[in-house]
């Protein structure tokens, strides 16, 4: 029996992220011809089927090439950080519930919290690791943006546990059967998107990459296979902010087909800010962070700590 | 060869049209008041949907509640009595068991109890070796790994 059960957490872990590699592809398939749409160009278009095979096509380029490195590099650090870094954003999607519930539970809220906040280290490994001016630079700032909308981040999911009282995502599922956080908490909800815009180092606050000054920010010194794992990496954690932002407001009810179109909006909208908006300033985004969003989120943790006091008066 | 008309190109009748460069502000729907009306009326009717899920929630908590308390009792003495039995399907198994050997009495080591202050009708609750001793070992590695794991 324990033989058994351990076999199948296995089993099910390994499909969980088959599937999510696989999302990842079509991910990046998708936003190359949504951008592609946006700036009124086809996209990639001729591998396979209307190039339904192009992402395979990329990895298979990416893995079969020589990887090279920079001789003055930190090597163990270098080579190792990438892999870390997608091994945490693979890890993270064992918090959600899915139809099964698989490994649901308690305390899965905080889990994000430290996944998430893990994954600043290996960008900073990463940076520094490749002895190179540039990666240095882009490590830098993808660390300083990362950390200070980490703060915001968590007290903005700090207001939503105080609606539902529990760490468990499964509780955000309970408490919107009749209406959607979207409703009850619309600037939050709004706040919450660009902090994890901003988390997930996306346009418009993509400094860590800022290739006018930086050629290519933190992984200017990657290439091959290293590169292909840190840009995974980047696209499942944005795959599951998008996921994690339909739990939180948008209803996440994940026995229904529906989540998964709210999933697909939700991405769609991280492509479709891409495609529209043009990057920020630097210090205006930190500004944005620390006077700004950090006091309006403050702010609504006291408001919903009070309107959860007299609900909670009421209910007794 | 025709003669060659020459003719001063002048601006249309009445001038030309004036120069576009206003700016053109994208189309409005809402003002600000409306926004903010509509804003507080949308959280309104949520927050008041939030409390009627809520109350739904509390409701749903305390009838859980409710049921284990009255079940627990019932399925507390199955237990109870299912262990009770079993206890005594053990001892059975080694009166077959040691029938053959003499002055061996059942429950003691050689007509020795256990504890010596026991009354006769006392429970003594075996070992979970012991309780397994007439079972398959590896039924026993089962249970006492359900034990470690919980």
């Amino acid at each position: 029996m324990l033989l058994n059960d351990l076999v199948m957490i296995f089993l099910s872990m390994l499909i969980l992220v088959i599937c999510v590699l696989v999302g990842v592809a079509y991910l990046t398939l998708l936003e190359r011809k949504v951008l592609g749409y946006i700036q009124v160009r086809k996209g990639p278009n001729k591998v396979g089927f209307v190039g339904i095979l192009q992402p395979f096509s990329d990895a298979i380029k990416l893995f079969t090439k020589e990887s090279s490195y920079p001789m003055m590099s930190n090597y163990n650090l270098y080579y190792l950080s990438p892999v870390f870094n997608l091994f945490l954003s693979l890890l993270l999607w064992i918090c959600m519930p899915f139809i099964t519930f698989f490994l649901s539970f308690d305390l899965s809220v905080l889990f994000f919290l430290c996944c998430s906040s893990l994954g600043v280290y290996t960008v900073m490994l990463a940076g520094w690791s490749s002895n190179s001016n540039y990666s240095l630079l882009g490590a830098i700032r993808a660390i300083a943006q990362t950390i200070s909308y980490e703060v915001s981040l968590a007290i903005i999911l700090l207001s939503f546990m105080y609606l539902v009282m529990g760490l468990n995502l499964y509780d955000f599922v309970k408490f919107q059967e009749s209406v959607w956080f979207l409703f009850l908490c619309l600037p939050l909800c709004m706040l919450w998107l660009v902090s994890s815009l901003a988390e997930t180092n996306r346009t418009p606050f993509d400094f860590a990459e800022g290739e006018s000054e930086l050629v290519s920010g933190f992984n200017v010194e990657y290439s091959g296979g290293g590169f292909a794992l840190i840009f995974m990496a980047e696209y499942a954690s944005i795959l599951f902010m998008s996921m994690f932002c339909v739990i939180l407001f948008l209803g996440g009810s994940f026995i229904m087909f529906s989540f998964f179109l709210k999933v697909g909006f939700m991405f769609f909208l991280w492509i479709w800010i891409r495609g529209t908006l043009p990057r920020y300033r630097y210090d205006k985004l930190m500004s944005l962070c620390w006077k700004s969003i950090l006091p309006v989120s403050l702010n609504y943790l006291m408001f919903f700590f009070g309107f959860k006091l007299f609900l909670f008066v009421e209910l007794i | 060869m025709a003669e060659l008309v020459r003719r001063q190109d002048m601006p249309p009748p009445g001038g030309y049209k004036p120069v576009n460069y206003k700016r053109i502000p994208a189309r409005t729907f809402f003002n600000g008041w409306t926004m903010i009306g509509g804003y507080l009326a949308m959280t309104t009717v949520a927050a008041s949907l939030y409390y009627l899920t809520c109350k739904k929630i509390h409701h749903d908590e305390i009838e859980n509640r409710s049921a284990m308390f009255a079940i627990k009792p019932l399925l507390l003495a199955e237990r109870d009595r299912e262990y009770l039995k079993q206890l005594g399907r053990n001892r059975e198994e080694e009166r077959t068991l040691m029938a053959n050997v003499e002055g061996w009495k059942v429950g003691t080591w050689y007509g020795e109890p256990i504890y010596k202050l026991n009354t006769d009708d006392e429970l003594v609750e075996p070992r979970i070796q012991d309780y397994y001793v007439h079972a398959k070992r590896r039924e026993m590695a089962r249970r006492m790994n359900l034990e470690k794991m919980s």
